[in-house]
């Protein structure tokens, strides 16, 4: 089966600069994919791009097979929802909802019954004749999200859907709004910056940076298994240092800033095609003893407490190995054990929880 | 107990849907002191409003019922002078078109100065504010120039019209002259809110399956509709009550009531009259500017 969406080598400048650079990437039918980045990473510019509202520089966008690249936005059939939502202000809901149909030259009674449907389903019904300006945050998304997807678009782009509420109402919104996608089945491409987002919503994310895709995977994926430090640190807690190979094999063996002795990864962690590159590890992949473990095969680097900081289930623990590196873990606090400010512990981890990643 | 504390501080599920919580109104008034200040604020111009405006106009409604003796005798005599009719249905007839032109010239001219580069549209604005540098009657003596026997423009539609007659004391002179003069308000007013207009609505609408045209149509015009009307309703009073260019440029045969009004005080000397044909001007104004405001639901120059 082919993709739904396809981006085929696109690029895209602005002047000089490069907005996107060389982004490859296929979406399936039915799924949910985010694009994740910092600030200027090249998200928006990429969804605009598959909309029609910016050109590409270079490269081709396929829809459901068709070649798209130089279509006008309104032959797309494509739903996107902005990041300010931008309704219109001089229709009420329901003509807000029922604009996309009419553009289609819909029968009457069709785009009636379409919107009363589509209104039901996003809970807006009680507010089908009021203005966008006496909704509030929360119910003008939900009428962008009904606007875009009346028409049955073959994909539903939405920049930032939930940027712009507050935190306690972006976690429900972002329950109603997988559940909802989930129903009518439809194909996302969706822009965040927030991880946790990426994290609850997609099936598979791609962590933008500079222009530059640097990985699509689903969730776990990218959690687990980084291409580089830069994925690594931009979805949640990491702990990456510079690190050289001194030896390949069964083993990585590496040497690490801020880490003494050796330390080990398994071979299959080791990505990184330099001999220089970052070694990454989770936090909670650490474990704190008081005694230097006896297996041969784990690492155990000596370090002293600098703080401890009590929080009801978790203990902070902040840690300053000998050779300078810190690192910060949370120790249930049923088996904290003594964590006075100064007082020497083993941190350990198996070598299968180490990776060897190229530093970016 | 950090977790404690935010959980109660969470709304109950659906709280979001609340009448209440959409609406403000059961707030506290945060700021009790600002009607005072603005009070202060607002004395020095009210005071000089009522100076250099209600008194004049007071004075004016007095004088239609007091000059030269108590009644309504002042507008009997208007009333049933086929002249008043004549000028009032020319004046409006004119301040209408003029308005309609102003607002057909200045929405396209709004239009580029709200799409182009903020240093763009800077120096464009200028070029359309120079005329406001120059007084009015030099501008229409200027139309007299154009407009007159041989002129420029006379000239130039020769080829069409076959003479080089002028165009001037006619009703299409004023008109002419009228819409240049009064042009700038418009733009002006239009451009205002095009400013204020997201971008992204239009490109919404494209991305709805709206082309270009029904996107400007459906979308854009509505948003600028407003600002449209109340510039036009702008330039239609200001010209009802334009007294210059009407006289230098008109003909007798189309005598704006502003023309009329400035005979009777300094031809005939009848205050009374003028007083009374002054009066009946400004119900007419207040009554198409309702009139108007009624048909298209336009509230004034405050808009969006
Ligand atoms: N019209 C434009 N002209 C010039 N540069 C542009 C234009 N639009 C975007 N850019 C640049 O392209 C880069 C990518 O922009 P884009 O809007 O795609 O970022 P983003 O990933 O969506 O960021 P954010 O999370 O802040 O929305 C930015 O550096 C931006 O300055
Ligand atoms: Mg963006």
């Amino acid at each position: 089966m082919t993709d739904q969406v396809v981006f085929a080598g696109i690029c895209k400048r602005f002047g000089t600069f490069s907005a996107v650079r060389d982004l490859n990437l296929g979406i399936k039918e039915g799924e949910f994919l985010t694009l994740l980045g910092p600030s200027g990473s090249g998200k928006t510019t990429s969804l605009r791009m598959l909309a029609g509202l910016e050109a590409a520089t270079s490269g081709d966008i396929l829809l459901a097979g068709r070649r798209v690249t130089d279509e006008v936005p309104e032959k797309r059939n494509i739903g996107l929802v902005f990041q300010n939502y931008a309704l219109f202000p001089h229709m009420t809901v329901a003509q807000n909802v029922a604009f996309p149909l009419q553009m289609r030259r819909r029968k009457r009674p069709d785009i009636a019954r379409e919107v009363d449907r589509v209104l039901e389903m996003t809970q807006l019904g009680p507010y089908k004749d009021r203005y966008p300006r006496q909704l509030s945050g929360g119910q003008q998304q939900r009428v962008a999200l009904a606007r875009a997807f009346v028409f049955d678009p073959s994909v539903l782009l939405m920049d930032e859907p939930l940027g712009a509420l507050d935190r306690n109402l972006r976690d429900l919104m972002r329950l109603e709004l997988k559940s909802l996608q989930e129903r009518i089945g439809a194909t996302v491409m969706y822009v965040t910056h927030d991880q946790d987002e990426a994290l609850a919503l997609s099936d598979r994310i791609g962590v933008m940076h500079q222009g530059v895709l640097q990985q699509t995977a689903p969730p776990g994926e990218i959690y687990e298994r980084p291409v580089n430090s830069f994925v690594a640190r931009f979805l949640g807690q990491s702990v990456c240092l510079p690190a050289k190979r001194l030896e390949r094999g069964k083993r990585t063996v590496l040497s690490v800033e801020g880490l003494d002795g050796r330390i080990l990864v398994d071979a299959e962690n080791d990505t990184c095609p330099d001999a220089t590159g970052d070694f990454m590890i989770r936090p909670e992949r650490f474990a704190l003893a008081a005694e230097r473990p006896d297996t041969a095969d784990a690492n155990a680097i000596r370090c002293k407490v600098e703080t401890a900081v009590y929080l009801g289930a978790q203990v902070e623990v902040h840690l300053r190995a000998g050779a300078g590196a810190r690192v910060q873990i949370a120790v249930p606090a049923a088996n904290a054990g003594d964590l006075a400010a100064g007082s020497g512990h083993w941190l350990t981890f198996r070598p299968s929880d180490g990776l060897y990643l190229k530093g970016v | 107990m950090a977790t404690r504390s935010t959980a109660t501080l969470r709304p109950p599920p659906g709280d979001d849907e609340g009448e209440g919580s959409a609406m403000p109104g059961e707030r506290p008034r945060p700021f009790l002191r600002r009607p005072r200040f603005a009070t202060v604020a607002l004395a020095l111009p009210v005071a000089f409003m009522v100076l250099v405006y209600a008194y004049p106009v007071g004075a004016m409604l007095l004088k239609s019922v007091t000059e030269p003796e108590f009644g309504f005798g002042n507008f009997g005599r208007a009333v049933s002078d086929a002249t008043t009719w004549h000028a009032l249905g020319v004046t409006v007839r004119m301040s209408a078109e003029v308005a309609v032109l102003t607002v057909l010239l200045g929405f396209p001219v709004a239009y580029v100065l709200a799409r182009v580069t903020a240093r763009v549209a800077r120096i464009l604005s200028v070029l359309v504010v120079i005329p406001f540098w120059t007084s009015v009657l030099v501008r229409s003596f200027a139309w007299i120039v154009l407009l007159g026997d041989n002129g420029v423009v006379p000239r130039l539609l020769s080829p069409f019209t076959g003479d080089t007659a002028g165009l001037l004391y006619s009703e299409a002179a004023v008109v002419i002259a009228l819409t240049h003069i009064l042009l700038p308000f418009p733009i002006l007013i239009i451009k205002g809110t095009l400013d204020q207009i997201d971008d992204s609505l239009v490109r919404a609408a494209r991305t709805l399956g709206a082309g270009p045209v029904r996107a400007f149509l459906r979308v854009y015009l509505p948003l600028a509709f407003p600002a449209i009307v109340s510039s036009g309703m702008l330039v239609f009073v200001i010209g009802l009550g334009f007294y210059v260019t009407p006289a230098l440029v008109g003909g007798p045969k189309e005598s704006t009531i502003a023309v009329v009004i400035a005979q009777s005080v300094q031809v005939t000397f009848d205050w009374g009259l003028a007083a009374a044909l002054a009066t009946m001007l400004l119900v007419v104004a207040v009554a198409l500017t309702l009139v108007v405001r009624r048909l298209t639901k336009v509230k004034g120059l405050v808009s969006l």
